[in-house]
């Protein structure tokens, strides 16, 4: 009779050891790093006034010191160092909009009245803040968020106008705004993968180019 | 197709979140293509993010380096301020100190290692050996000689 192997008892997958994130640093590819440095700036430009003044940059800086400190533990065994990485940039950038949402009268976050105000010919200063007669918290957030609208909505316009005689990133651009994915657009509209890839490349220069120059 | 009730905030947040995404599961060799194609070096960046990753190790290294020599010179310093009854003289110090080795001498290599040779431990060592084996109970289950 045949005896059946006792199947070796699985070994607990365990978080990595220092040396092991130091061997992963040091190999870290050009493609692992670009996808590292191109995430978390898409990151910095999604939540912008949240980050506060920080850069991308500090942004995988602080993802990183939570995988040192334990915050975040990396198993090398479930998941590649550059994703695991890129997770947490996600889950910081998450944190810091969701701070900036609970915290908006924050002086921090608040855009400077000088930024606001306006100077007519005769030289007279107006805030839009005069207006308001001692602000509740509420009239104050409801400013700061029509004043967060009208630059996004600039925004929008702006990259719209951008791609306007490209009729396959106006089809992206218009399919995304409408809570469509890639892969619900290129379904509806026929576009190949090798197409919806580059088109997206296209509209992430674009997007970088105002992004940049708007900051 | 834009729905018009969807705020501008929310659209440029979906674009930006397509566009992660793509970036999330875009092929390697295309996200190098973009970095050239915006005018970036792909290792220059490379050369940019390790050593910001490896300035983060090294920082936090030295951190819990400094932690942990803090910490040991805080618990030194509490045990040479903790009284003790130890005897007066370094004859007396020494006399207990061979007798917690002859009664548990598993500890002797926690001594002898650092030391070599316990007769080249001074009589400074052994009052803070006695302290540190006192303030750990160890002193209280040794029988110690009377001192002369």
């Amino acid at each position: 009779m045949k005896v059946k192997p006792t199947p070796l008892p699985a070994r607990k997958s365990q978080p990595a050891t220092r040396g092991e994130i130091d061997e992963a640093i040091k190999a870290l590819t050009q493609e692992d790093t670009e996808r590292i440095e191109q995430t978390a700036m898409n990151r910095i430009y999604r939540v912008r006034r949240a980050a506060n003044g920080r850069s991308h940059k500090d942004l995988i800086q602080e993802a990183f010191t939570r995988i040192l400190d334990g915050t975040r533990q990396w198993y090398k065994d479930r998941v590649s160092f550059t994703d695991f990485l890129v997770g947490v940039v996600y889950s910081i950038a998450s944190e810091w909009a969701g701070h900036r949402k609970r915290n908006k009268e924050l002086p921090e976050y608040a855009l400077l009245e000088s930024a606001l105000s306006k100077t007519d010919e005769d030289g007279k200063t107006t805030s839009p803040f005069d207006e308001v007669q001692e602000p509740s918290p509420n009239a104050e957030e409801e400013l700061i968020d029509a004043e967060g609208e009208a630059e996004n909505k600039a925004l929008v316009e702006k990259i719209e106008a951008a791609f306007e005689h490209d009729e396959k990133a106006s089809i992206l651009l218009m399919g995304f705004q409408d809570g469509m994915d890639g892969p619900a657009i290129r379904a509806e509209f026929g576009m190949s993968e090798k197409e919806y890839r580059t088109t997206m490349r296209r509209i992430q220069r674009g997007v970088r180019k105002m992004m940049d120059h708007g900051r | 197709m834009a729905g018009k009730t969807d705020s501008h905030t929310e659209r440029l947040a979906r674009i930006l979140d397509n566009l992660g995404e793509h970036i999330r599961n875009a092929p390697g060799d295309e996200l190098l293509e973009t970095a050239r194609e915006e005018g970036r070096d792909p290792a220059e960046t490379n050369t940019r993010i390790k050593s910001i990753l490896l300035s983060v190790f090294k920082s936090h290294q030295q951190k819990g380096l400094v932690e942990a020599k803090q910490g040991h010179q805080r618990e030194l310093a509490r045990i040479s301020e903790e009284h003790f009854n130890l005897p007066k003289t370094a004859e007396g110090r020494r006399n207990w100190f061979r007798a917690v080795l002859v009664q548990a001498p598993q500890l002797e290599p926690a001594f002898t290692l650092q030391n070599r040779e316990l007769s080249a431990l001074s009589d400074e060592d052994i009052e803070t050996h006695l302290k540190k084996l006192a303030n750990l109970g160890v002193l209280n289950a040794i029988r110690l000689p009377e001192e002369e």
